[in-house]
């Protein structure tokens, strides 16, 4: 061999070294990853997500170069989102995947959860048209996967948000049709109920929700069809010939309860009570210890469902962060101190009134504030599920009707020679959108038409105002609706809380 | 000069020399057919009238010109010419020339003599030169045969042969087939006789096998050493088939011919052998074929037996054989070996056919035709279907002519290689395919690195797209699952409705009526009615109401219970109207192909109006799952339904805008949108969703 070319064969031998290291290195960095994937999972599957997190930190983070650190991403932005409820980092997860693994099999459901985020911030237009170019993006690019009968459902479900009921029954059809074994399609079907009655089609609606019944027979969506089933039931087919609440001889809570000023229902399907000394639940546990507040004023429920007691200058969510409501003046901060009534629009934002203001308040979920909602005085408030906004005028004239924005998109009298409600005390939305109004001596339901969350045109669907002697009421104070129509209603003379079905 | 050595002289002249030293003179006669012969009856006839110096000329000119033309050339006529010269010159005092003659003749031939009516004294001369040239050989040989001397073949029998040979050295040969080769030189003297003795071994022997029937293979130790030939008459024995060189020594030789019993019988050669016929026994078997399939023809290893009839038997050959059935519906395979003597009835059921005509082994563990094999055991228990390897010569002549490429489905199998086939591609040469083979579709299969799993896809003559499933050869589980899948009932294409809607209510038990149909409201049933009970039975929920319909059936009015919303109890008598449905069109638990099959049978057969629109309906959307636009148009065309709720003339509207976008012809697909746009209350199937969104969206998409 010639002198200068007797580099060549050590070189050549140590490029195959390093090559066959490189590989077989690449080869364990695989196989490592993909054990480490599995047991996270496996603690997921045991509810030890501290544990499971921290694997699939480390597959996204020491292995980010393996075929599996997009779905280490994909299992820690679905345990934020759907278990720890923390969008921020279930956003930041999701961004990685479609900035990092863009093409990869986690990136429709990465869509799919970027949508779910959106919407997850507000049914606004910003927040539905978000949510709507994530989830087309699924079925546009990956039409194959799995991922598109649920970004399709979810499709429909931000078209309702939004109002575009056409667009939105054709996209829940196209699950129902093109993917009708799926859980996405069982939601479909839910969601089109909603979307018919919207549209005015009741009983469309009720056919909608009986095929979960049908198809999906002892899940929970076929209990959540059975609960809207029986609501729109009672307001559409018992209603028009006869009445739509019957007196029922249950109670909920104890015999004796009194000065009631406000009943919730939470998303675990209880009903708390609230006294001016304090909050009481039915059927709750004698070693239930709930938080007494000094300067309690009522309560309410946040947009997930959970109890939130109203103090004197912060809403307390039972279990969470309390959110001071301070407004901001000369001296820094004044707290609110006379707060009436509260509620949560769908993005964490507060419209909280008090007494002592001349418009319904608008708070960040953190508390900070954002100005004046809607310039009215208000005793009550309610948001529906498409954040439309209610409430009851201080003088009990009227029920106004706003936009999350915090237009004013209508009014409904109640004093009308339909309808004579001198006393209103409650307002709540149900699934649908049908608004309900409480007056001491009476209940009536409004129907929201086809897009009244723009307009705010709804129409008396039906009221009740049955004499007590029938099993009537007179001095109702507060009252609560649950999902399939039932209504609690606290009658200061009856002293309990009445069951109506 | 003394005359011995004049002769001598002549003969050594004679033989050195060519002979033809006259025709050196005289121009020899052109070379064409007959001229000799000519040459010769001119030069006799001169002969014969004395005219020797006329006639010597014209012998002159043969003997020349029968010599240029080589050797080997009429050497008869040659000699004769010979004769005739060296007497013409006796004649005319030529001694010399005569004695040169009769030399150059005894050297073409030392055993010719002259006839006895010629004058004594040419005889004298002619035996005087055979003195001088002819010596002669007397050859006996062990054991007896021909002999060669030069290249000359003598018969030697038993008794010693004496051979009149030139004088001169000669070579003494045997070549005999079976016997050791011998070769000797010895050399003729003149005038004399010597003895020669050969004696040669047998090393080898030949065998003349002559068998009946005729066609038989030979095989000896093993070897194949031919077939016998056949005989003067068909069913007589065959003509001979000679095996020569056989070494001489024990032997087995084995009789084979398909349908046959060999023989097999011991040889001890020792000399060569010729058989009497050996018979060969026939070896078959009796398969009984019963079918109740109409025009059924039946096959045996790809070749035609005829039509099945009630008392189709079959003979068979024992060995491994492939009976098919097949008919205009489908196909049956019986693949089995047979012994002799056996006999057995086989009730051949017709699946729709799927020949495998891709094959696609992933490892060298399994050839393709082992993995074909293996796939049509493994799917034997699928109803329906029947995935079959078929004849290779049937499956080559159809591929071939059709000029398929090798690799057309590889996409589709998800095997490297090969470039996606478009769908209309792979949907003309299914079709294609299937109807030169006479099937209803085709199947390819394919493993990866396991070479007992394999992935299957099923394409029915007119599908451009592929129903497709894992199964796995050695796992009968594996068998069972993908039985049971693919023999799954199709979801119900009409089915039995009291036209009215019910729905769960809580806390009521029974089924609340939300609407009504024309027959049920005109029956009694009005919304807010719960039907409570149902043919005698309580219904606590729709579930229970769904299941009495579903198991009465059409045929009687349906009694039900029902209670008003005052609580009043009343009977109510509700007919069951059968209604039309549709399939989902992308149902994974659905064998479409399959599922076109099936409808395309029952679109032949008679049947009641809604029924024959409800397979049309349905065989539109299996059509349009499979991409075949034009024939699901074709299928939507013979499909009417009235207007309204449920699966409805909306629904056909609806389709068939589908159908129209999908084959490209988007003004009529808008037009046909814009019908399904106003038709309120029609569903894509009687649990799906409503038409008037999905074509509202197509006609907003469209625009």
């Amino acid at each position: 061999m010639k002198a200068r070319f007797r580099w060549i064969l050590p070189l050549c031998l140590a490029s195959w070294t390093v090559g066959t290291g490189v590989a077989l290195a690449q080869a364990t960095d695989e196989q490592v990853a993909r054990r480490q994937l599995e047991s996270g999972r496996a603690f997921a599957r045991q509810g030890n997500y501290a544990e499971a997190l921290r694997d699939f930190r480390a597959v996204a983070e020491t292995h980010a170069a393996t075929s599996v650190a997009d779905d280490a991403l994909l299992e820690i932005a679905r345990y934020y989102l759907d278990v720890a409820g923390d969008a921020e980092n279930a956003a930041a997860a999701v961004d990685s995947i479609l900035k990092g693994y863009a093409t990869s099999d986690s990136a429709p459901d990465a869509y799919v959860m970027a949508g779910r985020l959106a919407l997850g911030r507000g049914h606004q237009p910003a927040d539905v048209e978000a949510a709507l170019a994530n989830f087309d993006r699924v079925s546009r690019l990956f039409p194959t996967s799995g991922a598109v009968p649920r970004a399709l459902q979810l499709s429909g479900e931000a078209f309702w948000y939004s109002g575009r009921l056409d667009d939105a029954l054709a996209s829940l059809g196209r699950v129902t049709a093109e993917f009708p074994a799926t859980d996405a399609a069982a939601d479909a079907y839910l969601i089109a109920g909603r979307v018919l009655l919207a549209m005015g089609r009741p009983i469309l609606a009720m056919e909608e929700l009986q095929q979960v019944r049908n198809r999906w027979p002892g899940t929970p969506a076929a209990e959540e069809a059975l609960a809207r089933l029986t609501l729109l039931h009672r307001l559409y087919v018992r209603a028009p010939n006869g009445p739509a609440y019957t007196a029922s001889n249950d109670t909920v809570g104890p015999q004796r309860l009194r000065d009631v000023t406000s009943l919730v229902r939470t998303a675990d399907r209880r009903i708390f009570w609230a006294t001016n000394s304090g909050i009481g639940v039915a059927g709750g546990n004698e070693a239930e210890r709930l938080p007494v507040y000094t300067r309690f004023r009522g309560i309410t429920i946040d947009n997930a469902g959970r109890l939130v007691a109203i103090d004197s200058a912060s809403l307390r969510p039972l279990g969470g962060d309390d959110v001071p409501v301070l407004l901001p003046d000369s001296d820094g901060a004044r707290a609110l101190d006379n707060i009436v009534a509260a509620a949560q629009l769908s993005n964490g934002d507060w419209l909280v009134m008090d007494n002592d203001q001349r418009a319904i308040q608008r708070f960040g979920p953190d508390g900070a504030p954002l100005g004046a909602f809607a310039q009215a005085r208000v005793s009550r408030i309610a948001v529906g599920s498409q954040d439309q906004v209610a409430a009851i005028e201080r003088d009990g004239r009227e029920v106004l009707l706003f936009n999350a924005a915090g237009a004013a998109t209508g009014r409904i009298a109640i004093r009308s020679p339909n309808l004579d409600f001198r006393n209103p005390v409650g307002l709540a939305f149900d699934a649908f959108g049908h608004l309900y109004v409480l007056d001491r001596e009476g209940l009536a339901v409004f129907s929201p038409y086809g897009e009244a969350v723009q307009t705010g045109s709804y129409r008396l669907l039906t009221s009740f105002a049955a004499d007590r002697r029938e099993g009537g009421f007179d001095r109702a104070t507060a009252f609560v609706v649950d999902a399939s129509g039932t209504v609690f209603l606290y009658d200061d003379r009856a002293e309990r809380i009445l069951v109506y079905r | 000069m003394r005359p011995l050595c004049r002769v001598t002289l002549a003969v050594l002249f004679a033989i050195a020399s060519a002979l033809p030293v006259a025709a050196q003179q005289t121009p020899p006669p052109q070379a064409q057919p007959g001229a000799f012969d000519l040459l010769f009856d001119q030069g006799k006839r001169l002969f014969d009238a004395f005219q020797y110096d006329e006639a010597v000329p014209l012998f002159d000119r043969l003997i020349s010109g029968i010599t240029e033309a080589g050797a080997g050339t009429r050497p008869d006529l040659l000699v004769q010419a010979y004769e005739m010269r060296a007497r013409a010159r006796f004649a005319l005092g030529d001694a010399t020339g005569t004695e040169q003659d009769f030399a150059a003749l005894l050297a073409i031939r030392p055993d010719f003599r002259l006839s006895a009516d010629i004058s004594p004294r040419v005889v004298a001369v002619f035996d005087g030169v055979r003195a001088l040239t002819v010596g002669t050989v007397v050859l006996s040989s062990t054991p007896p045969g021909p002999v060669m001397i030069d290249d000359r073949t003598y018969e030697v029998l038993t008794e010693p042969v004496a051979i009149d040979v030139v004088a001169g050295a000669h070579v003494l040969a045997v070549k005999r087939q079976g016997f050791s080769p011998f070769e000797q030189s010895f050399t003729a003297l003149a005038g004399t006789r010597i003895e020669l003795t050969v004696s040669v071994e047998r090393i080898s022997a030949s065998l003349s096998v002559v068998t009946r029937p005729a066609d038989v293979e030979v095989v000896i130790d093993g070897t194949p050493r031919g077939r016998t030939p056949a005989g003067r008459t068909a069913d007589g024995p065959s003509a001979p088939l000679v095996i020569t060189d056989l070494p001489l020594g024990e032997h087995r030789i084995e009789l084979r011919r398909e349908c046959y019993v060999t023989l097999s019988l011991p040889l001890a050669l020792t000399d060569d052998v010729a058989t009497e016929p050996l018979e060969l026994t026939r070896a078959v078997a009796t398969a009984r074929i019963q079918t109740t399939a109409g025009d059924a023809i039946v096959f045996v290893d790809g070749e035609q037996r005829g039509p099945v009839t009630q008392q189709s038997q079959l003979t068979l050959c024992e060995g491994a054989r492939v009976i098919e059935v097949r008919g205009p519906s489908g196909r049956f395979v019986d693949r089995r070996a047979w012994k002799r003597g056996e006999s057995a009835t086989i009730t051949a059921e017709l699946k729709s056919a799927f020949p495998i005509v891709v094959t696609a082994a992933g490892s060298a563990a399994v050839t393709p035709a082992q993995l074909g094999q293996a796939v049509e055991r493994a799917t034997a228990a699928v109803p329906h279907a029947l995935i079959y390897a078929p004849v290779a010569s049937e499956l080559e002549a159809a591929l071939a002519a059709f000029s398929v490429p090798a690799d057309w489905l590889n996409t589709r199998l998800g095997v490297e290689g090969g470039t996606s086939t478009p769908r209309e591609v792979v949907r003309d040469l299914v079709s294609k395919i299937s109807s030169r083979l006479g099937v209803q579709g085709i199947a390819a299969v394919a493993t990866g690195t396991d070479p007992y799993e394999a992935r299957v896809l099923l394409f029915a003559a007119g599908s451009g797209e592929p129903d497709s499933f894992t199964i796995h050869t050695a796992d009968t589980g594996s068998q069972r699952r993908v039985a049971e899948q693919i023999g799954a009932a199709l979801p119900p294409i009409i089915r039995p409705s009291l036209e009215t809607s019910v729905v769960d209510v809580a806390g009521v038990s029974g089924a609340v009526v939300v609407r009504t149909g024309d027959a049920s409201a005109a029956a009694g049933l009005g919304v807010g009615d719960v039907i409570v009970g149902a043919q005698g039975s309580p219904v606590a929920s729709v579930a229970d109401l769904r299941a009495t319909v579903a198991s009465v059936g059409p045929s009687a009015p349906l009694g039900l219970e029902v209670r008003n919303p005052a609580g009043e109890t009343r009977a109510v008598s509700a007919s069951i109207a059968m209604v039309v449905d549709t399939m989902p069109m992308r149902d994974p638990s659905t064998y479409y192909n399959l599922a076109l099959l099936d409808l395309r049978q029952r679109a032949a057969r008679a049947a009641p109006q809604a029924e024959t629109a409800a397979v049309n309906l349905n065989l539109a959307v299996v059509l349009m799952r499979l991409g075949n636009w034009d024939e699901a148009l074709a299928a939507l065309g013979k499909v009417q339904l009235p207007e309204g709720a449920g699966v409805s003339a909306g629904t056909v509207a609806y389709l068939r805008g589908l159908c129209l976008e999908g084959a490209g012809r988007t003004t009529e697909a808008q037009a046909a949108f814009a019908a399904a746009a106003n038709a309120g209350e029609a569903r894509l199937s009687s649990e799906g969703p409503l038409i008037a969104p999905l074509a509202r969206a197509r006609l907003s998409a469209g625009r």
